[in-house]
């Protein structure tokens, strides 16, 4: 019961983080590619490879930073829709780019996020 | 106070992700709590696109909470991404090459659904004319 509600705890901070975080991106950086998602994808890429390298699965601090914060803080149904939305608007070159970045980076994050400690 | 709702939701979308994970097993390594959870959340955020997010009775905050809360909170792209370097540290190699491509090909597929299933059930007023 306290794992569940710390991962839920983590979730809503993650979730919060991203919108905010989306927006200021957005702003910054007007494009038709989504620059937001990607960023926010690979910077919980390494936050939870540092946790996973770091911190044992069975404990507190795990539960609520890799299974809620960083699971809410990126996003797997917003790229899929985003790629559509860009394969729809015939824009086939971004969308492959889009993918091959998240995938690409992403795992670099992950393992970059390993190895440091 | 979008904040809130946002919170709110991802509260319960981080939940069932963590839920789901515990009641699906992975088959020989192949990570298909996290597939499902993600090829699922792909459909219902398209779904919810087309939807409801368009229909002005339904409010935004709703809309927000379920899509960028829920759904949002709920599908992981961290976890799929450890996930494919664990695979690959445990020399799965094959096994990750296939978890990724269907994830990424089921998760475009799904919003594809989404899209269509939404626009087949709440057409658009200019679809309409």
């Amino acid at each position: 019961m306290m794992t569940v509600s710390l991962i839920g705890v983590g979730a809503s901070v993650g979730a919060i983080t991203r919108y905010e975080l989306t927006k200021i991106i957005k702003k910054r950086i007007p494009s038709y590619f989504p620059f937001g998602t990607l960023i926010i994808n690979i910077l919980a890429c390494f936050v939870i490879g540092f946790l996973a390298a770091t911190t044992l699965e069975s404990s507190n601090w795990y539960a609520i930073m890799a299974i809620g914060f960083c699971g809410g803080l990126s996003t797997f149904s917003t790229m899929s829709l985003e790629t559509m939305v860009l394969l729809q608007e015939r824009r086939y070159r971004m969308a492959v780019e889009y993918i091959l970045f998240s995938l690409v980076i992403g795992i670099m994050a992950v393992s970059l996020g390993a190895l440091i400690c | 106070m979008d904040e809130l709702i946002i919170g709110v939701f991802a509260f319960i979308g981080g939940i069932l992700r963590y839920e789901l994970d515990q009641l699906i097993p992975s088959l020989d390594n192949f990570p298909i709590a996290t597939f499902l959870i993600n090829v699922l959340g792909s459909f219902l955020l398209a779904l919810l696109t087309t939807t409801w997010s368009l229909n002005e009775r339904v409010s935004q905050r709703l809309t927000l909470g379920l899509g960028t809360g829920l759904i949002g909170a709920f599908t992981t792209f961290s976890s799929f991404s450890l996930e494919i370097f664990k695979l690959l540290g445990n020399h799965h190699y094959l096994l990750s090459f296939v978890y990724l491509t269907a994830s990424i090909l089921s998760g475009i597929i799904g919003a594809w659904l989404g899209i269509k299933f939404g626009e087949k059930i709440y057409p658009q007023k200019e679809d309409a004319k």
